[in-house]
């Protein structure tokens, strides 16, 4: 499947090529929009699909919190010994370190969760340009066939693109 | 009607001497309960102006109206003067300053506050009672009355805009500052051995979680009761739910600080006041009570992000915080004014237990939470639900611009 | 946002890679003479270690000297990035981008010599480990986890990793621009470090999720920190350390030293890789209102601690109070209160001189030499008066080798400061970017007003 790269000036030229894309039948889902600061969501049509960041933080505070359990309940028990009149399993000092160990869960959870969710580390050599970092609007537009590689070449270039890229890819 | 039975039960109490401190303990309560929430709204309003976030414009009236209450509680609070005892029987923070202490500052204290809150609400509403006057052709004598000649020249607008500013930071101050000396004067000196540096700041931060509630409250009511559907939008819900939320985990967290120095000490003359009468035996149930409302119920709720994003979750959160705080107001109150023992004693001796409420005390919570609602009522209807200036300020500063192909809100941050 | 100038990204990029790319002659100068007193300490250190805590100053009954003084106050400068980022970043306040990273670089640098004080504290560092982490399997003897001791090494990890995961997250769209601005194996060491960051949009609405949801998940960390350290001293009965507000109290006093030291370090940062149009006088402007707030609040916390122990009428805790506000402690007090509060605030109450990068910077430091004390005053006359029998009170005075350690632990947060510098940009590059972006000028009247996008 090759893929078409258009590089744009300015973000106004971008946007206005997003949309002649989608006219000449390309979906929101079939055109990549690469920039070197974050836009206001949608504003190039583009659809960045559905994420569950959330869910990891859940999952990473379970499981921190159960291995919190599991030092201060089962190091204390497999070695009973009382200190300062406090019961062996005292809730308020357990309750510290399971915090922390759920806190410590969640916040490892939740780099996991975005290096997952962006599909990172990515190691594919996709289409790039050095220069989105100086504030062009790169478009990945990815094609069927080459007939609609031959259309979003077409498409990029009457929009006013710096220059287009095209690689093919099996 | 409520308010009349809250005086008779007054009455009942009256009836029965002012001698014994005992039974006025939910009298005590109420009043600090109404103190709380009626003097804590306002700042609501400040600190999001403070911070130009530009989304408060629909809720400054909400939380500022609670202010009149203020006036309800200057009358609870005369005969509280006369019951608490003075400074020479028991520990005070006065340092033993003879003259009038602490009945007479404290009241000066009060009343500061509740002027300072009347004044921050006038304030805020000259504009508005301005173009009530012209709207009525002069003929509304309250707003002739009270706007002066405010027409709207841009000094008139500076000088209030800082009158505002400066109004509403004493306020906080003065909040802050009050709430820790009714809490030290009227609560903790009244027991024996109790002597926890966090109360202060436990009272006052529940002040701060009943201004958010009670904001949130009388929004949700005003947006209901005058179909301001188009005004007051989830946003503000949204905004102040966050808040709220923080408060709420703030409380908690106070709480917990307290009962860990307290539990992991193990002295008897703290563990029975911190832990047997204030969070566990004796009163647990009530504790709990206050726990829930204040602390697990809204976290489990404000936490994920569409009940924060709504009028419902916030509404609810909002309305549990409120009962947790009245609860918390009785665990305060109500044990201070039952001990019988000296105040100067070393230690407490036993927990105090809660007992129920009698038909008068359950009058006088009614009554005073019916006259509360009553004034605040009142007050709406004579300034109006909303702040009109506020809106168009917010309509001028706060628009939906296109963005390329998205339409997104922006914010003018005027200097 | 006012002042901001209007720049290209090309502009922005050659700015801020600058500290990076470039090496100016003061750096050297400064990376000597930080690494002289890095020096001085390793010899103090090996002093330490080889002799003994013998070397120190510390004596029965002060057992807790200039060390743990250093350890709370560097814990209280490492809450000053979770302050300036995650609060900022929740309430969306425009002015923290080009503080941003700065402030959470200092958490996790400050945070590692809070700890490396501790552990040095004990006078055989390598024995720190059993009573601290539970990993010896052998012996079957475990952490005592109703220690506050042991609380402690669990809270710093906790939030030591966070910090550190937090400072990652936001320079990974800094470290794929420094690869395609980079060639040979620098390209190669940023290109792997960034994981290959492309910058498509999924990527930035993830990130921009990500800040959120790791600055809410630790704030509720940076206060626990905080507590924890104060609970150190809270949860012993030591009259004058026995107090139910400590944890409050010390976070807000963390906040207070730790935004003023963002302070300072922002006006090295300007001068030292000229970053004057990023770094203005209207973020010393914010900064200075956001400080009013904390040290009043902190005079608030100070205030009810003191008055409690005047008030409970209990000799101990009288006792320990009355040294504390009798010569020469009293000299201390004093100054302390000046500077954490009757100098500062004031001073902060006008824009004028808010604005003014000399004066901010001096205030800077005098509310850090107000914090220090602060710690000075709460631990040493507490143990002097420890124990009830007179017999038994002590004094204290610092040795050569505990100051030198003092001195080394600020220049060894510098020079880690320093050589990051060197390696990553120390403004956030794409948030300073997204500023550009986000921004639009409305007219209104006759004035043109700036409005940034709000989501």
């Amino acid at each position: 499947m090759p893929s078409v790269m258009g590089l744009f000036q300015s973000a106004d030229t971008a946007a206005a090529a997003a949309d002649r894309l989608q006219a000449s039948g390309f979906g929101p889902a079939d055109y990549e929009v690469l920039t070197g600061a974050p836009y206001p969501e949608g504003a190039f049509g583009e659809d960045s699909g559905d994420h569950r960041l959330f869910i990891f933080p859940l999952g990473g505070a379970m499981i921190g919190f159960a291995v919190g359990l599991m030092v201060t309940a089962g190091t204390q028990l497999s070695y009973p010994l009382v200190t300062a009149g406090k019961p062996i399993l005292g809730i308020p000092p357990m309750f510290i370190i399971m915090y922390e160990g759920t806190m410590l869960g969640a916040l490892i959870f939740t780099i996991m969760g975005v290096i997952f969710e962006s599909r990172l580390p990515n190691l594919t050599n996709d289409l790039y340009d050095a220069r989105i970092t100086e504030g062009y609007v790169g478009l990945v537009v990815r094609c069927e066939d080459d007939a609609q590689a031959e259309t979003a070449q077409t498409t990029l270039t009457e929009a006013g693109a710096e220059e287009v890229k095209r690689q093919e890819k099996s | 009607m409520l308010f009349l039975g809250g005086v008779a039960g007054f009455a009942i109490r009256l009836g029965a001497g002012l001698e014994d401190r005992g039974p006025w303990g939910y009298y005590a309560a109420v009043f600090g309960f109404l103190f709380t929430v009626g003097q804590a709204a306002p700042m609501v309003s400040f600190v999001p102006r403070l911070a130009r976030a530009r989304w408060h414009g629909p809720l400054t009236r909400a939380s500022q109206v609670v202010a009149v209450a203020g006036l309800l509680n200057v009358l609870l609070f005369i005969p509280l003067l006369w019951l608490v005892p003075s400074s020479a029987v028991r520990t005070t923070v006065w340092f033993d300053w003879p003259w009038g202490a602490p009945h007479f500052y404290d009241t000066i204290f009060v009343l500061m506050l509740v002027v300072n809150g009347f004044a921050f609400l006038w304030v805020q509403a000259i504009p508005d009672l301005a173009a009530l006057r012209v709207q009525s052709g002069g003929t509304h004598r309250l707003a002739r009355l009270l706007s002066g000649s405010f027409i709207g020249t841009p000094k008139q607008w500076k000088v209030q805009r800082i009158g505002l500013a400066v109004l509403g930071g004493c306020y906080v101050m003065n909040f802050i500052f009050v709430q820790s000396l009714i809490s030290l004067d009227y609560v903790m000196t009244l027991v024996p051995g109790w002597k926890s540096s966090m109360f202060p700041a436990f009272y006052s931060i529940n002040g701060l979680l009943a201004a958010t509630a009670m904001t949130i409250v009388v929004m949700a009511v005003i947006r209901r009761f005058y179909g301001l559907q188009r005004y007051i939008t989830v946003d503000q819900f949204w905004n102040v739910a966050k808040i709220m939320l923080a408060l709420n985990l703030a409380w908690a967290y106070h709480w917990w600080a307290d009962f860990l120095t307290t539990w992991y000490g193990r002295v008897p003359r703290e563990t029975v006041v911190i832990i047997g009468t204030r969070s566990f035996g004796e009163n647990v149930w009530l504790f709990v009570a206050a726990f829930f409302c204040c602390f697990v119920l809204p976290l489990l709720i404000l936490m994920w992000n569409p009940w924060r994003k709504s009028v419902a979750g916030p509404t609810v959160v909002a309305v549990l915080s409120l009962i947790g705080i009245f609860i918390q107001r009785i665990i305060d109150y109500v044990p201070a004014y039952l001990n019988t023992q000296d105040p100067l004693d070393h230690e407490l001796h036993e927990a105090i237990a809660i007992p129920w409420p009698g038909l008068p005390d359950v009058l006088i919570i009614v009554g005073g939470i019916a006259g509360a609602v009553f004034l605040v009522t009142w007050a709406v209807k004579a300034l109006g639900p909303l702040s009109n200036w506020e809106m168009q300020e917010g309509v001028i500063l706060r628009r939906n611009e296109k963005f390329l192909n998205a339409e997104v809100p922006y914010v003018i941050k005027p200097q | 946002m006012h002042e901001r100038p209007r720049l290209t990204p090309i502009q922005i990029n050659r700015d801020l890679l600058r500290s990076c790319l470039e090496t100016p002659l003061v750096f050297y100068v400064l990376l000597l003479l930080l690494m002289g007193l890095v020096g001085l300490g390793v010899v103090a250190a090996t002093l330490l270690v080889t002799y003994g805590l013998g070397v120190t100053g510390l004596n029965h009954p002060v057992f807790w000297g200039f060390f743990i003084i250093n350890f709370v106050f560097w814990v209280g400068i490492s809450h000053a990035g979770t302050m300036i980022s995650a609060i900022l970043r929740l309430s969306a306040a425009e002015w923290r981008r080009p503080v941003v990273r700065a402030a959470e670089v200092m958490t996790v640098f400050s945070l590692m010599t809070a700890a490396l004080f501790v552990v040095l504290h004990t006078g055989r560092p390598w024995r720190t480990l059993y009573w601290a982490f539970p990993y010896d399997f052998v012996r079957g003897i475990w952490p005592d986890v109703r220690s506050p001791l042991v609380w402690d090494p669990s809270a710093i990890f906790t939030y030591l990793t966070g910090s550190i995961l937090f400072v990652y997250a936001a320079l990974i769209p800094d470290l794929a621009l420094a690869r395609d601005k980079t060639t040979g194996w620098r390209r190669l060491v940023y290109g792997v470090l960034c994981l290959g960051w492309r910058g498509n949009a999924r990527q930035w609405k993830l990130l921009n999720a990500t800040g959120l949801l790791l600055s809410a998940l630790i704030l509720p960390v940076f206060v626990s920190v905080h507590s924890i350290v104060s609970w150190d001293f809270g949860m012993s009965l030591v009259p004058g350390w026995h107090v139910h507000i400590f944890a409050p109290y010390f976070v807000v006093g963390a906040v207070l030293s730790g935004v003023a030291a963002v302070i300072a370090l922002m006006a090295v940062m300007r001068s030292l890789f000229r970053l004057h149009d990023y770094i203005r006088p209207e973020h010393f402007d914010m900064i200075g209102r956001l400080l009013i707030v904390v040290a009043l609040a902190w005079a608030y916390f100070y205030f009810i601690d003191v008055i409690f122990a005047l008030l409970s009428k209990e000799e101990a805790e009288y006792e320990v109070m009355k040294l504390r506000l009798s010569p020469p402690y009293l000299y201390l007090f004093l100054l302390m209160i000046v500077c954490n509060v009757f100098l500062p605030v004031p001073i902060w109450m006008f824009r004028r001189f808010r604005r003014n990068i000399g004066i901010m910077v001096w205030t800077a430091i005098v509310v850090n030499i107000g914090m220090w004390l602060e710690r000075f005053l709460i631990i040493i006359p507490t143990l002097q008066r420890r124990h009830p029998d007179a017999f038994a009170w002590g004094d204290y005075s610092a040795s050569l080798v505990e100051i030198s350690l003092v001195i080394f632990s600020f220049a060894n947060v510098g020079l880690l400061l320093l050589l990051f510098s060197k390696v990553f940009p120390v403004i956030p590059i794409w948030e300073e970017k997204e500023g550009h972006i986000w921004k639009r000028e409305f007219r209104i009247g006759k004035l043109r007003l700036p409005a940034i996008v709000r989501e």
